[in-house]
């Protein structure tokens, strides 16, 4: 089964993964640890990433970054509700601008998730 | 604190303290940014849509229908209901966006383009400048993106 990886630092976020893409196509490895999360990029061949915006008192770019030095182009689905100093407008817009494809406004449902993870495997293809 | 005024940027002032961390040229580059934004709205006319109205429509375009509530878009946008609501408001009055009960929330209303909205879009002002960044060779979009995302960064924080 396809997975995903998942990053926030709010373990009540990632709890809610696991069971929000139960019975779709799309498996959750959920990390709130930044190392954690490249390790599982480059050792589980995710087809997609689930990225929070903040990640403690960081944003999210640097890892992006990263990934992209690690020359991954891996799908990175970014998710905000805003908050931090950062719309979820300016959080989306940050994260086009650092190439993400798709972008989820918290608080989202279960078939945006999919979708977006559907339309991010598609443009991995 | 001192002030003085720059000749060469006409109606600036600016203060010793600041001048000792940046550079005319940086005070230049950032009056011209200042300058590509607001030239590309053209608000002279004071029925031209205004920049929040854009966010706005830009929104509603591409987000899934029944994400296009008034409380959805003012927390997207991060601003407070008060302004969101005016501009929805006279963007319905000039036929831009119309409304409609929530099929399951009654309390919210499903905001949607219209026509005349449709057509404003294509027009939308932000994308001649995205034009004019998608000509630009490939390292210096990435520069500027780059630079931008900095900027960005640092105001907010």
């Amino acid at each position: 089964m396809p997975k995903v990886v998942v990053i926030d630092d709010d373990v009540e976020i990632l709890k809610i993964f696991p069971r929000l893409l139960a019975g779709s196509e799309f498996e959750p490895c959920c990390t709130s640890d930044v190392e954690a999360f490249l390790e599982r990029v480059r050792s589980d061949r995710p087809v997609a990433a689930i990225v929070d915006f903040w990640l403690l008192d960081n944003s999210a770019l640097p890892l992006l970054d990263r990934l992209r030095a690690e020359g991954q182009d891996l799908p990175v689905v970014l998710m905000s509700g805003g908050g931090g100093g950062h719309s979820a407008l300016m959080a989306e817009t940050l994260g086009e601008v650092c190439g993400i494809v798709s972008f989820l406004h918290k608080p989202f449902r279960r078939a945006e998730v999919i979708e977006a993870l559907r339309g991010a495997t598609v443009a991995l293809n | 604190m001192d002030t003085f005024r720059n000749p060469s940027l006409p109606g600036v002032c600016t203060t010793k303290r600041h001048l000792e961390a940046f550079g005319r040229s940086d005070l230049a580059a950032a009056v011209l940014m200042e300058r590509i934004v607001r030239d590309a709205y053209d608000s002279k006319s004071s029925s031209a849509i205004q920049p929040l109205q854009w966010s706005i429509l830009r929104y509603i375009e591409r987000s899934p229908e029944d994400r296009c509530t008034l409380t959805l878009i003012t927390s997207y946008l991060g601003l407070t209901h008060a302004p969101v609501s005016r501009a929805v408001r006279t963007m319905r009055d000039r036929g831009l966006v119309g409304q409609r009960s929530h099929p399951r929330d009654a309390r919210s209303a499903i905001i949607s383009l219209t026509e005349a909205g449709r057509a404003a879009l294509e027009l939308d002002p932000i994308r001649k400048i995205a034009l004019l960044v998608g000509t630009l060779p490939d390292s210096e979009r990435a520069a500027i993106k780059r630079a931008l995302r900095s900027i960005a960064i640092s105001l907010s924080s």
